[in-house]
């Protein structure tokens, strides 16, 4: 393999991998004020990525306007499924919770193939032009928006949690509900924001990936599955977790392709996430477990 | 007084004595269908199941089945395996002579056991090549084999495109394994080396790194064989990559809605498939006629059209070489030499299920985001 060609992988694996992350992120949000790891967090992304090529594509509108309303239309599903379904059962079990929201991603699947059918939408890049190339390797001008927005969605998380008051409450109610309601913050109104950043950036994410990967009714799963396996091999609950692991996880599958048969790239990547988890159970990062008490986010 | 009279009430019975008499003389040919209406495959199986009602109301309006009407008994798979089963068993238990469907590979196969039970024969959509290959006798093709495909798309690299070696990318399920077996002892028999070949995992969201290694062999054309959004990711990213090398497409390629996603990045692409809209056959004109019609002058016609079309006829002759009778459909259909419809020319005996031939083979070339004919028949 030529030195262009390795590039070439990696630039894949972190095209590739910054799509994990941002899914990743996702999770995150949810799972630092609920402990639930919300399942329709893909169709979360795939509705950002249908509406918005829906409102540009069938209804014409400019490819900003179409995405703020996609974000904003999903943040309000968000808060929508928290009013109708989370916040009515929440003194169930956290195995409870989640069973909601996986059955929420059925339905909203189911919808979305009765509403714009099996097809693949698709609209084009933020940036026209060809692809940039840097020592004989391509790099998409969409990936660069892709790991772009992640880079910044993770600072921002980062300073939310860490500085923000707001945010800091919300992690209060992970770690202890009944002690965060006694210390006077109001949980029902948090998870519910919890829902909503978790929406707008489950669009927001489907809105940058769409021009890469198309928007297909079906592809909340196998989006969901990697952004999952992103948040668990960096650890859950932290911002820069969910980027490394996303990153990590893209590099692997890229480099088994390199290796490999290009068949064996699911297998592979799953299989070093399963390693890595029994080598460290927490993360690579480490998981909240680890950082209860210590509160470094 | 009151009632009619008694002679009139007397030929009121004998009237409908003998309209029952006709109506069971000419009793409908039930013809079962079991397609996806919803489900992951509908975008498949709505124009499918249109064209089949359109070719039974042709039948019927022109005195149908040596005087007898089709009666389609119409079932939804809703995509999937288990409900296709069950259609096939219910179909069988209501009495239709043949079965046209289903879509999905994994579907036929599934239901193909049911057919050997109840001796009713099936009309397949199927590209696989396995289908006929079971030693079930009961499995017709109504479609193109996926061995004279990758055979007319590794002819028409080397003959027309003078490719001296070729690279393939396949997906993993199927329908690309089993013509990626197919493409190698097809390409060892011409003598053209398949420089790389990779597999495409089904519905993952980028193909660059699959590229990046095909495209280090430096193939001199390079087939694509799979189906779904995939597909039109794989063609961005080739052209996003700078191939220059010719793409050939499979079947599964050749659909409206991937050349529509892929935008640019299809533009030249090769495909194979079943019909070029830009040319209708002879055999086509009926079909055209129709479709233009109902939809506008500017309609042309999509594969889906065609194969429907063509399955309800392929079942009228052979129901009509059966002399009606329910238990001869198999071999009413194995006598069926040469018989030209829409798609191509039919021919079935015992043994040769295959129906289409290399014949019938078309290779299109997307211009303008759509389709055009260059070549047919390998």
């Amino acid at each position: 393999m030529t030195s262009a060609e390795i590039l070439q992988l990696v630039i894949t694996g972190l095209t590739v991998g910054s799509i994990y992350a941002l899914v990743g992120l996702g999770f995150n949000l949810i799972f630092n004020a609920t402990d639930v790891i919300n399942f329709a967090q893909g169709e979360f992304v795939v509705l950002g990525g249908i509406l918005t090529a829906v409102a540009v594509g069938t209804a014409g509108l400019p490819l900003w306007l179409a995405a703020i309303m996609a974000i904003a239309l999903v943040a309000a599903l968000g808060a929508l499924i928290d009013f109708a379904a989370i916040s009515r059962v929440r003194r169930g079990s956290v195995m409870t919770l989640a069973m909601i929201t996986l059955g929420l991603a059925v339905i909203v699947k189911t919808s979305l193939l009765l509403w714009v059918g099996p097809d693949p939408l698709y609209f084009d890049p933020f940036t026209p032009g060809p692809p940039l190339r840097i020592f004989g390797a391509v790099l998409q001008l969409q990936a660069i928006w892709v790991i772009g927005v992640g880079v910044l969605v993770m600072i921002a998380l980062k300073f939310f949690f860490s500085h923000a008051r707001i945010g800091r409450e919300m992690l209060a109610c992970a770690i202890d509900r009944e002690a965060a309601q006694l210390m006077g913050i109001n949980v029902g109104a948090t998870v519910r924001l919890s829902f909503i950043l978790s929406g707008a950036l489950g669009a927001l994410a489907g809105v940058l990936i769409t021009p890469l990967t198309n928007a297909t009714y079906d592809q909340g799963f196998t989006l969901a599955l990697k952004g999952f396996a992103a948040c668990a091999l960096g650890g859950f609950g932290r911002a820069s977790s969910a980027i490394l692991g996303g990153f990590a996880l893209g590099l692997i599958e890229a480099a088994s392709v390199a290796v490999l048969p290009s068949g064996l790239k699911d297998s592979v990547a799953l299989s070093i996430l399963i390693l890595a988890l029994m080598i460290r159970p927490s993360g690579l990062l480490g998981g909240r477990e680890e950082r209860r008490h210590t509160q470094a986010m | 007084m009151g009632g009619l009279p008694r002679w009139s009430a007397g030929w009121f019975a004998v009237g409908m004595m003998a309209s029952l008499g006709l109506a069971h003389a000419q009793e409908a040919i039930k013809l079962g269908v079991s397609e996806p209406l919803s489900g992951a495959a509908s975008s498949l199986g709505i124009p499918v199941v249109e064209s089949i009602k359109t070719a039974a109301e042709f039948v019927n309006g022109h005195g149908g089945i040596d005087g007898r009407q089709i009666e389609l008994v119409i079932r939804d798979d809703q995509s999937r395996a288990d409900v296709a089963v069950q259609n096939f068993r219910r179909l069988a238990e209501e009495g239709v002579y043949g079965i046209i469907g289903p879509n999905q590979g994994s579907n036929a196969l599934a239901a193909a056991p049911v057919l050997l039970e109840t001796k009713v024969p099936m009309c397949g959509f199927q590209n696989t090549i396995s289908i006929t290959k079971l030693g079930n006798p009961y499995i017709f093709r109504c479609q193109t084999s996926d061995s004279d495909n990758t055979r007319a798309a590794l002819k028409f690299a080397s003959e027309k495109l003078g490719a001296k070696n070729v690279a393939v990318l396949y997906t993993g399920d199927a329908y690309g394994t089993e013509a990626f077996a197919a493409l190698e002892a097809e390409a060892k028999e011409m003598n053209i080396p398949i420089v790389a070949a990779e597999k495409i995992n089904y519905g993952v969201s980028d193909t660059t790194a699959e590229w990046t290694k095909v495209l280090a062999a430096k193939p001199e054309a390079i087939i694509l064989w799979g189906s779904g959004s995939t597909m039109s990711v794989a063609l961005r990213n080739g052209s996003q990559l700078g191939n220059t090398a010719p793409i050939i497409g499979a079947q599964g390629v050749a659909a409206a809605a991937i050349i529509k996603s892929a935008g640019a990045a299809a533009e030249g692409v090769y495909m194979v498939t079943l019909n070029a809209p830009d040319q209708v056959t002879p055999e086509q004109q009926e079909l055209s006629r129709i479709y233009k019609e109902r939809n506008g002058k500017d309609y042309t016609l999509t594969i889906y059209d065609i194969i429907g079309w063509d399955a309800v006829h392929i079942y009228a002759e052979a129901i009509r070489q059966a002399g009606g009778d329910k238990a001869k459909v198999v071999e009413g259909l194995e006598k069926l030499q040469g018989l030209k419809l829409a798609g191509g020319s039919y021919t079935y005996a015992a043994g040769s299920h295959e129906g289409l031939g290399s014949d019938s083979v078309w290779i299109v070339q997307v211009k303008d985001g759509a389709m055009v004919g260059v070549q047919r028949g390998f």
